[in-house]
């Protein structure tokens, strides 16, 4: 029965930070909570050793991104699914700045928005980031500051919020993750 | 124009508040679905040696709407596994939630039904004393666990202390628990003498426990 506690603690502690991260990484809201629901489903089912790593919620992170990642293939079924079932409930509102931003990290390079992403959101320090990411700590440095300046090009140069239509099928035909 | 740093520390706290929560025992239901959905595949092959002692059951199971459209292993992906599968096909059928048992606490049964309100086991059972009456209405069975310690300090605060190991335990959402209570055999069907969960003999607290899925319904009036 504690371990259902834990788990319930545990989830409702953490399930809208990383929502927050894996929409920022996937850019689609309905997408990222499917995954991350699905991730800690899964941390419930193997719940003895996750509870004892050192860091539950990055595993949880990778596992909706990985999750996210191998559904990628999954998109035309989802097409389909979508049909049956009609458009996704309403999301409460986030902001037009929040938008814009969300629309620009789609459209950076997926290492550059990964290692944003896990640095500003989440929190993660750069030998963090390099951990989770598998990759050297220089790497990830010039990531970081490439994927800023990048963004800042993007906001820049767009003033507005990009068009609500526009940066959802550019996303996914720019960024192969095949 | 803001600096990308503040606009990004903005817009973690904008899409957190944003974020879905769904209720933790959702999750873990999810979670659970996976858990037999992997044990189905693992118990396919013994399943099949099985099949013979499951057609005694198998009204159960074989009327049971097939539910986990999106599964590979879909209703008759192939005849072998679909068969062999039965006698855990109500594990796939927890999304429909169906209400599969209803317990009776002034005549002291718990009947339980196929997918077509068809009765096939009445179980005597033993509910809650006058005193901690078992909690009445219709939960979702939420986990399953061959095993589980009780305390009495969850169970009844203001009683006699005690600590027990029970099996084939049923964890309902809001519920009492349903488990083998053995010690209590002389008042199944007849006395409610629990301090609110539900008891049955180790024998029908098995056969439940193997025909029911994580995210069915049974009611308790």
């Amino acid at each position: 029965m504690s371990q259902e506690r834990d788990f319930d603690e545990f989830y409702l502690g953490s399930v809208r930070k990383v929502t927050a991260q894996l929409v920022a990484l996937l850019g689609d809201q309905g997408e990222a909570e499917d995954a991350v629901q699905e991730a800690y489903a899964r941390a419930w089912q193997r719940w003895g050793a996750v509870s004892r790593m050192d860091d539950p919620v990055a595993w949880v992170r990778v596992v909706a991104y990985r999750i996210k990642v191998s559904s990628w293939r999954a998109t035309v079924r989802r097409a389909v699914a979508h049909k049956r079932h009609g458009p996704p409930p309403d999301v409460p509102d986030v902001s037009p700045d929040s938008v814009a931003l969300v629309a620009a990290l789609r459209r950076i390079p997926e290492a550059q928005r990964r290692a944003i992403v896990l640095y500003h959101l989440a929190g993660l320090t750069v030998e963090q980031v390099a951990a989770e990411v598998g990759a050297p700590t220089g790497t990830v440095k010039a990531r970081l500051s490439r994927g800023r300046a990048a963004l800042a090009q993007l906001l820049g140069e767009s003033g507005e919020p990009t068009g609500p239509t526009e940066p959802t099928e550019g996303m996914r035909g720019e960024h192969s993750y095949a | 124009m803001h600096d990308i740093d503040e606009r990004l520390t903005q817009l973690s706290g904008s899409l957190e508040a944003a974020a879905e929560v769904r209720s933790p025992t959702q999750v873990r239901s999810r979670g659970e679905q996976i858990r037999v959905a992997h044990r189905r595949r693992i118990t396919t092959m013994t399943a099949v040696t099985a099949v013979v002692a499951v057609i005694g059951v198998g009204s159960l199971v074989a009327f049971r709407p097939t539910g986990h459209k999106g599964a590979p292993v879909g209703p008759g992906a192939s005849p072998t596994s679909s068969k062999s599968a039965a006698p855990r096909s109500g594990a796939t059928s927890a999304a429909a939630g169906q209400l599969i048992a209803k317990v009776d606490l002034t005549q002291d049964v718990m009947k339980v039904y196929d997918g077509h309100g068809q009765v096939v086991k009445t179980i005597p059972v033993t509910g809650g004393s006058a005193t901690q009456p078992s909690h009445t209405g219709v939960f979702t069975i939420t986990a399953k666990q061959r095993n589980m310690t009780l305390h009495s300090a969850a169970a009844s605060p203001d009683g006699e202390p005690y600590e027990v190991t029970v099996y084939w335990v049923l964890t309902l959402d809001g519920g009492p628990s349903v488990y083998a209570a053995p010690w209590a055999n002389a008042s199944l069907g007849n006395r409610n003498t629990t301090h609110g969960d539900i008891g049955m003999s180790t024998e029908s607290a098995q056969w439940l426990y193997g025909n029911v899925a994580v995210g069915d319904r049974i009611q308790i009036q």
